[in-house]
């Protein structure tokens, strides 16, 4: 039975959203934790300099960097978040296959941490481009990557790799030196997969899965 | 009071170790589970300030090995993670006045500190 991108939406869209946000809310929280204690920290320091003791210029310089620093990380947690909560505006357009990836790693940066599981990402040379709802795609790529990663021992190193297979389609190849589940089957993502008009295709050792765009 | 805190945010638990410093608390930090584990093997603790979710092993699995090595030692959570589910597990683990939401205001932590000193806390 075919599903419209609507009927998709409703039945996963919220699961995959809130997993996301809470994924990205704690980052952003440890963040705000990081910059607490600094200028907890910078406070500490003032107080001191008042009771008469010499202000140390090179570590308040130090505490500034680091506040920066968090600052820059939660602004790009934020815009990355930002661009998923608009990947929903629009149920077709050509999307930037290897934007989508990095966002998707990004959005589940902690998630895969977590797992101490390492994922690389190796861009085509060109830019590939597939048709089709950008939140489809983003979820798409993350139900696969979470599918893969279920049972993977930690310290593993997964690669997500973009690019155009003999037959001139566009593809996405996840590879990792171990084996991973030989059960491959997705409801949620056979739905996305047909929205692409893609397939999945799990090689002999299981070590690799291709998922081919026809769209 | 010698405490030992553990977070995978590095920059966050070796602040927080300075600043327990200026008020006379002797903290030590890890930045992985794996660290504080050998840390313990080699001095003791009184109290383990331990982060809910690290890459490895979470904070739960880690006290459960913690506690193996130092039976005496007791533990506060500290997390990111609003969730109900996690709250109610942490609490579950060590007594709902001793589990901390980021970001931890410093007199608060304190003060559980010395209330984990005189009470225990949950085992």
């Amino acid at each position: 039975m075919k599903h419209t991108a609507q009927e998709i939406i409703a039945q996963y869209g919220p699961a995959y959203f809130g997993r996301m946000g809470a994924s990205i809310s704690h980052d952003i929280k440890n963040c705000l934790a990081i910059m607490n204690e600094n200028a907890g920290l910078m406070s500490d320091h003032l107080m001191m300099a008042q009771k008469g003791v010499p202000p140390d210029i090179d570590r308040f310089s130090g505490i500034v960097q680091r506040i920066e620093k968090q600052i820059t990380r939660a602004d790009d947690i934020v815009k990355s978040f930002n661009k998923f909560s608009h990947s929903m505006d629009k149920p077709e357009q050509q999307l930037d296959l290897d934007e989508a990836v990095g966002l998707a790693l990004n959005l589940g940066a902690r998630i895969i941490a977590n797992k101490s599981i390492t994922v690389t990402h190796t861009r085509a040379a060109d830019k590939l481009y597939v048709n089709g709802s950008f939140f489809f795609l983003l979820f798409l790529i993350w139900s696969i990557l979470e599918k893969i990663t279920e049972n993977l021992a930690s310290g593993t190193v997964l690669n997500i790799s973009s690019m155009e297979d003999e037959n001139k389609q566009v593809c996405l190849s996840f590879q990792c030196e171990q084996p991973f589940a030989s059960d491959f089957g997705l409801q949620s993502s056979d739905q996305a997969l047909d929205l692409f008009q893609a397939k999945i295709v799990l090689d002999d050792q299981h070590n690799r899965v291709d998922l081919i765009f026809g769209n | 009071m010698h405490i030992l805190l553990v977070d995978d945010e590095k920059e966050l638990v070796s602040t927080l170790a300075e600043r327990l410093g200026y008020r006379g608390i002797d903290a030590h930090w890890a930045a992985t589970p794996n660290d504080a584990i050998s840390m313990l093997s080699n001095q003791r603790y009184d109290i383990a300030v331990l982060d809910v979710q690290m890459p490895d092993m979470n904070g739960f699995e880690l006290k459960e090995q913690m506690e193996v090595i130092c039976p005496e030692l007791k533990f506060i959570f500290m997390t990111g993670h609003g969730s109900e589910e996690c709250y109610y597990e942490g609490c579950s683990h060590t007594g709902e006045a001793f589990y901390l939401v980021k970001p931890v205001e410093i007199d608060s932590l304190i003060e559980k500190l010395n209330k984990v000193m005189l009470d225990g806390g949950k085992r």
